[in-house]
């Protein structure tokens, strides 16, 4: 188990520093950073100072490993256009993106697994026609367009919720959906498809030749099992959320990582741009490692081997 | 002739052919006619267009659809444009029909870049396992840990909304799920006899991978490459939307989209038709991908 | 004495998949204690016929039924909840498959303390120890220790035993095993019939044993019914079924398998032409008339019954109303031709090894297993060179290095005298080929047959395409396939027709070497016959030799001139077949040979003699591999490798046979 995870740590390191100098080098050398700094209307002599100042005519990999070892005590930098560390603007955007991540991902579960289970069940019954269906019709739709319809229907028409803002919990009600809207159908697929295959496997025939009623079958035996690819999917999910705000957090006006991430990329502010892939990179990649242990928890066959 | 006995054998299984199987697949049916009709549309905008989509009338801004006119009996609704115009009285229909060529041409161009990168990379990885195998899950959780809408604004933002830009960067992004997909269905054909058989008769690995191996993978390929197709047009969308992805005057379903944002507390078409074209567009490539995995499973009943 | 369980008429369909009928018109009646054999080939409905008593069909299926009754309670109308108060209390059933039926989420303690929990009021404490109590009953030593452990962490055996224990907990009245050793190795098998007989004796239960195989039937069961298509075709007292079968199909099947000692080396196997018919609908009569030698114009198209002349004796032919033994269906070739000439060695392995590292971690390299262990062989030209063992001995990882496309990490294999691996791939291609086991994975699914066969042509450049195809035709005709097939996929064919294309493909060419590893193991025994007896003449024809892999030492038995019997990648006994069969020496051929169960009622169930189970691979230790298992171990065997001692053509490794210092 020791070494399970040791291997696993390995490797999330060394993809996080791959990430790391994959975004540094591009940020770095696609844009003129002292320009960036400067804006518009410097002049050379101006772009030579700020060099100098900012130490970007050192060798790339002298900054790059500078940077890392900044990054690593906790010195993002400082963003360039609001004049503040990094770590505050983040810190102040990310728990919008969190909130509005988690909200979106329970209510993703709470819907998706119930129905994929039902669904897996009864089989070509109404309800799992339905969820099909509806499975269909959520991959189908672009997140801002149901999150701009929402916004018309909910916002404006009825006059139930309301439309942008972050002041309070009930302004995440339109971007949870919106957001765990196209998480859903991807969830309740495999949950079906995972309960039908445990279904068909030879020990729930045991089980049931054993004289097992119907309900302890499906949930002490089936559901054990079938949970368990879950775990992976469920958070490489909520990795994608985390990254894929940005559209929902736009529409909604809702100031979490997305918005600010999308305000630095038009504005240029490479610290926070950079600071925000690695961030996400890293919350990504431990959100694996989590996984993995958790379904090394589940599963004996992992755990001993 | 054998002493031994000869093998006397009824009919063998009658075997449908995929055609005649897939005319019994309502899904796929709806899927092929809803993307045929929105791809003849697309591809014959030119000819089905009323108007220029770049060309302004300011005489006809904010013209709703024409059945508003019966409707609501608005005044400026009319047949000239029959789907409205925008804010800088563009037509609408020729808007439509050319962005959703813009969409298709770029969803099919990023299929194809990720197709290839990502099947490589599968394939490669299912067919040789090893050190290579190794390679390609590292290139992998890289990628995956890469937060893809950001990185695709960001490299938008630095090097201008061309529709080659797009391409690339989407292309060169949307290949996790064909290197996953593929490497998996890659191992299982691998281990059959028949591959070791062909190895027995003295084919050449090319041969193999070429021959033996990729005509049993192709249906799953498929799949991934509709699952892929649809994000794409999804993301091109999403990207105009946020405004970092094609460039005004081009007609793009998502541009549309941002730009009827503002307006859309007024002009609710404004945004409900655009969407409703993305949808469909969308939902019909999705429906086609379904299809063809049910068909598949019925494939493997042997 | 009222019967433990009578089933009249019992049916299974299968109305959504087009009038599918699997089983039809099924009776039997069961006593207490006794023990019922069901045998058939697959797709009889043999194993459908057992789910339909315990209420476990599969969705989809209807079930109806003149008469279902256990201890006197009607099952035709029961309620599912009644049925699941008596499925492993009452009437219990273990399956086919071990290594897939225990939950590997939970340990084996609690699958086994739920079903006693289910059906006994009891205390957690008790279930627990009526658990280890159940997992000594079947022999499971550590039994405390056990509860706690995995599925995965208990080999195939073990785990078929906690099935066993599983089903008895409760001690049931009636167990039913479906095909309870089919999955297992042969001297594991073994041990789990015996325990079968010796727990059924002990606790007086009845037992429904079926399987496919006529030889456990034989020696294990008391009655035996035979099914064919759906159907009982014959029911009786076990010795009087095989010593005078009624049925022509009974008949047929007994002619087809090969026994060790009475079987004529090299004679054609009865065979019975012709496939089981789709259980589709009606079927107009005698389901085998199709295939029946003695059929007659009255066969069709009434249904024929059931007829029973004496209690407890029946069967479904016209024939049989006078009792007398229906004669051979096939006329067998009475005359064994010759056997060509043995020559030079054609192949031959020199310590030839193949290991491999475990990958413990993403860098780190773990325990190392050796699937080959330094195996010298050679291969005469002319000859059947009979490759036996257990799972997990080697045997196809040697195929695969002889065949050139496995390279080995020890030793050398030569050609005709020339190493193997300084020939191009092409030249080796054309003299050695390979058939497979797989009929379902050894051809291509998006090929058609004639493309497969003709593969070896084309990538050789042999000839132009009309005459490839011409070849191609004459290549089916010979293995008895029709060339209308050619156009075919091979999703159309069946099991048997598919295994004759592998059988071309490998002799388009003409080569001199055929490696058959396993190629009628996944066949049925009436198509297993088809398939040898094409091997045979094919060799003569040709003047092929073959090297033959076969866990089925029947199979072995009988085709091969020389044997080798290899145990955790080792050659262990080595010598003419008929020697090593009469007088084995090594412990474990003696153990191997003991554990072929002969189609002969009467015999009991020899003793197992091995501790133990098949381990995985070698690890490489020294000493001799068998030891841990060998019932003749003594200090010196843990110690040192027994070195190979040659006696003419015979050649053995064991200290129990070293020539004296």
């Amino acid at each position: 188990m020791l070494a399970y995870t040791l291997q696993r740590l390995g490797i999330a390191l060394i993809v996080v520093i791959a990430v790391s100098a994959l975004t540094f080098a591009f940020t770095n050398l696609a844009v003129d950073p002292a320009r960036a700094v400067a804006g518009e209307g410097a002049t050379d002599q101006d772009l030579a100072r700020i060099r100098a100042e900012y130490g970007f005519d050192r060798p790339p990999v002298t900054q790059y490993l500078d940077w890392l070892g900044s990054t690593a005590t906790g010195n993002l930098g400082n963003s360039i256009r609001q004049r503040r560390p990094v770590v505050d603007v983040l810190a102040e955007a990310f728990p919008v993106t969190i909130t509005l991540s988690c909200a979106a991902m329970t209510l993703a579960l709470l819907i998706a697994v119930p129905l994929g289970i039902v669904a897996a069940v009864r089989p070509n019954s109404w309800i799992d026609r339905f969820s099909q269906g509806l499975a269909v019709i959520g991959m189908a739709m672009p997140t801002f367009w149901f999150g701009l319809l929402m916004i018309m229907l909910f916002g404006i028409r009825l006059r139930w919720l309301p439309i942008s803002g972050d002041a309070t919990l009930v302004h995440f009600v339109m971007p949870a959906i919106a957001l765990a809207y196209y998480s859903i159908p991807i969830v309740m697929r495999l949950t079906r498809a995972g309960m039908i295959d445990v279904l068909a496997t030879d020990y729930i025939r045991t089980a049931r030749a054993k004289g097992l009623l119907p309900g302890k079958v499906l949930f002490k035996h089936a559901l054990r099992n079938a949970m368990l690819p879950l775990v992976s999917v469920t958070a490489v999910q909520f990795g994608h959320l985390l990254a894929g705000s940005v559209v929902v957090e736009t529409v909604f006006a809702l100031h979490g990582v997305g918005f600010l991430a999308w305000q630095s990329i038009t504005q240029a502010d490479l610290p926070i741009i950079q600071a925000i892939v690695l961030v996400l990179a890293l919350i990504y990649v431990v959100l694996v490692l989590l996984a993995d242990l958790l379904n090394a928890v589940l599963d004996p066959r992992i755990r001993l081997g | 002739m054998s002493a031994s006995v000869p093998d006397i054998e009824g009919e063998p299984a009658r075997n449908q052919g995929p055609v005649a199987r897939a005319r019994q697949h309502p899904v796929l049916l709806v899927g092929i006619a809803l993307f045929t009709v929105i791809a003849l549309a697309a591809l014959l905008a030119p000819v089905l267009a009323p108007h220029d989509p770049y060309a302004q009338d300011f005489t006809q801004r904010r013209v709703p659809p024409v059945w508003y006119a019966w409707l609501y009996g608005s005044p400026k609704a009319s047949w000239l444009h029959p789907l409205g115009a925008d804010n800088l009285g563009r037509d609408y229909l020729s808007r439509l029909l050319y962005g959703t060529r813009l969409s298709l041409l770029i969803g099919l161009a990023v299929m194809t870049a990720s197709g290839l990168i990502g099947s490589t990379l599968g394939i490669a990885a299912g067919y040789f396992g090893g050190r290579v195998d190794l390679a390609v899950n590292l290139l992998l959780t890289t990628r995956l840990s890469i937060p893809l809408v950001l990185v695709a604004l960001a490299v938008v933002s630095l090097f201008g909304g061309s529709i080659g830009i797009i391409v690339a960067v989407l292309g060169l992004l949307l290949w996790d799920r064909f290197a996953v997909v593929l490497r998996s269905v890659t191992m299982q054909v691998s281990r059959q006899d028949f591959v070791a058989a062909a190895r027995v008769i003295g084919c050449s690995t090319p041969y193999i991978l070429l021959r033996e191996i990729l005509p049993n993978i192709l249906a799953p390929l498929i799949v991934v490459a509709t699952v892929e197709m649809a994000l794409a047009v999804l993301l091109e969308a999403a990207l105009s939307f946020l405004g970092l992805g094609v460039q005004p005057p081009e007609p793009s379903l998502g541009l549309m989209l941002a730009e009827g944002k503002n307006d859309m507390f007024f002009d609710a078409w404004m945004i409900t038709i655009p969407g409703v074209v993305l949808f469909v567009l969308v939902l019909a490539i999705n429906l086609i991908g379904d299809g063809i995995r049910d068909l598949m499973a019925l494939d493997r009943t042997t | 004495m009222s019967a433990l369980l009578e089933v009249d008429g019992l049916n299974v369909r299968f109305p959504a998949l087009g009038g599918l009928h699997p089983v039809r018109d099924v009776s039997f009646s069961l006593a207490a204690g006794e023990t019922l054999g069901i045998v058939g080939e697959s797709g009889c409905g043999k194993s459908l016929t057992a789910l339909a008593l315990m209420g476990l069909l599969p969705p989809g299926a209807e079930r109806d039924a003149g008469r279902l009754a256990f201890q006197g309670q009607h099952l035709e109308r029961i309620s599912d909840r009644a049925m699941a108060d008596l499925r492993g209390r009452r009437m219990a059933m273990i399956f086919q498959e071990p290594m897939t039926s225990l939950n590997p989420a939970y340990t084996i303690g609690n699958q086994l303390a739920e079903t006693y929990l289910r059906h006994m009021r009891a205390s957690r404490r008790a279930a627990r120890e009526r658990s280890a109590e159940a997992l000594d009953l079947v022999g499971l030593s550590a039994a405390g220790e056990r509860l706690a452990q995995y599925p995965h962490q208990l080999s195939g055996g073990m785990r078929q035993r906690v099935m066993i224990a599983m089903a008895l907990i409760c001690r049931p009245d009636l167990l039913i095993a479906d095909e309870p050793t089919t999955a297992l190795d042969v001297t594991i098998q073994l041990e789990i019939l015996h325990l079968l007989a010796r727990l059924q004796r002990e606790l007086g239960m009845a037992l429904v044993l079926i399987t496919h195989d006529l030889g456990i039937v034989a020696r294990v069961t008391e009655r035996v019914s035979v099914m064919y298509a759906g159907q009982i075709v014959e029911t009786g007292p076990t010795r009087s079924v095989f010593d005078q079968p009624a049925h022509p199909y009974t008949r047929a099947l007994l002619d087809c398998i090969p026994v060790p000692g009475r079987t004529a080396l090299g004679a054609p196997l009865g065979a019975i032409p012709g496939t089981v018919p789709a259980l589709v609908g009606d079927l107009g009569g005698c389901h085998f008339r199709g295939r029946c030698a003695q059929a007659q114009a009255a066969c069709a198209p009434a249904p024929i019954p059931l007829h029973t002349a004496e209690p407890g004796r029946a069967v479904r032919c016209l024939l049989s109303s006078g009792w007398k033994s229906a004669p051979s269906s096939t006329a067998l070739a009475s005359v064994v031709e010759a056997e060509p000439a043995i020559g030079a060695p054609v192949l031959s392995a020199v310590r030839l090894s193949c290991s491999y590292r475990l990958r413990a971690g993403l860098f780190r390299y773990g325990r190392t297993l050796h699937a080959v262990d330094g195996v010298d062989l050679e291969l005469l030209k002319g000859e059947v060179l009979g490759v036996v063992g257990e799972s997990g001995c080697g045997k196809t990882t040697l195929a695969r290095m002889l065949l050139g496309i496995l390279p080995p990490t020890g030793g050398e294999v030569r050609l005709d005298g020339q190493l193997l691996d300084g020939l191009r791939r092409r030249d080796v291609a054309r003299r050695v080929q390979a058939v497979f086991q797989d009929p379902y994975g050894s051809l291509n699914p998006r090929k058609t047959i004639g493309a497969i066969i003709g593969l070896p042509l084309a990538v050789h450049g042999i000839g132009d395409a009309v005459s490839r195809r011409q070849r191609v035709l004459e290549m089916m005709e010979r293995v008895g396939l029709p060339g209308r097939l050619a156009a075919r996929m091979p999703a159309q064919l069946s099991g048997g027709q598919r295994q004759r294309v592998a059988i071309a493909r490998a002799l388009v060419m003409q080569p001199d070497v055929v490696v058959c590893d396993e190629p009628t193991s996944a066949l049925d025994v009436s198509v297993q016959a088809q398939i040898l007896n094409l091997l045979q003449e094919l060799r003569r024809v040709f003047g092929l030799t073959y090297l033959l892999i076969s866990h089925n030492l029947a199979v072995v038995a009988h085709m091969a001139t020389r044997v080798a019997v290899m145990y955790l990648g080792r050659v262990v006994e080595e010598g003419p077949t008929a020697d090593v069969f009469a007088a084995p020496r090594h412990p474990y051929t003696q153990a191997l040979l003991a554990s072929v169960l002969t189609p002969e009622p009467g015999l009991a169930i020899p003793e197992p003699r091995l501790r133990g189970s098949v381990p995985e691979a070698a690890r490489g230790q020294a000493g001799c591999a068998f030891h841990p298992r060998c019932p003749a171990a003594m200090p010196v065997c843990r110690e040192r490798t027994p070195r190979v001692v040659a006696d003419g053509l015979a050649r053995v490794a064991c200290h129990l046979h070293a020539p004296t210092e």
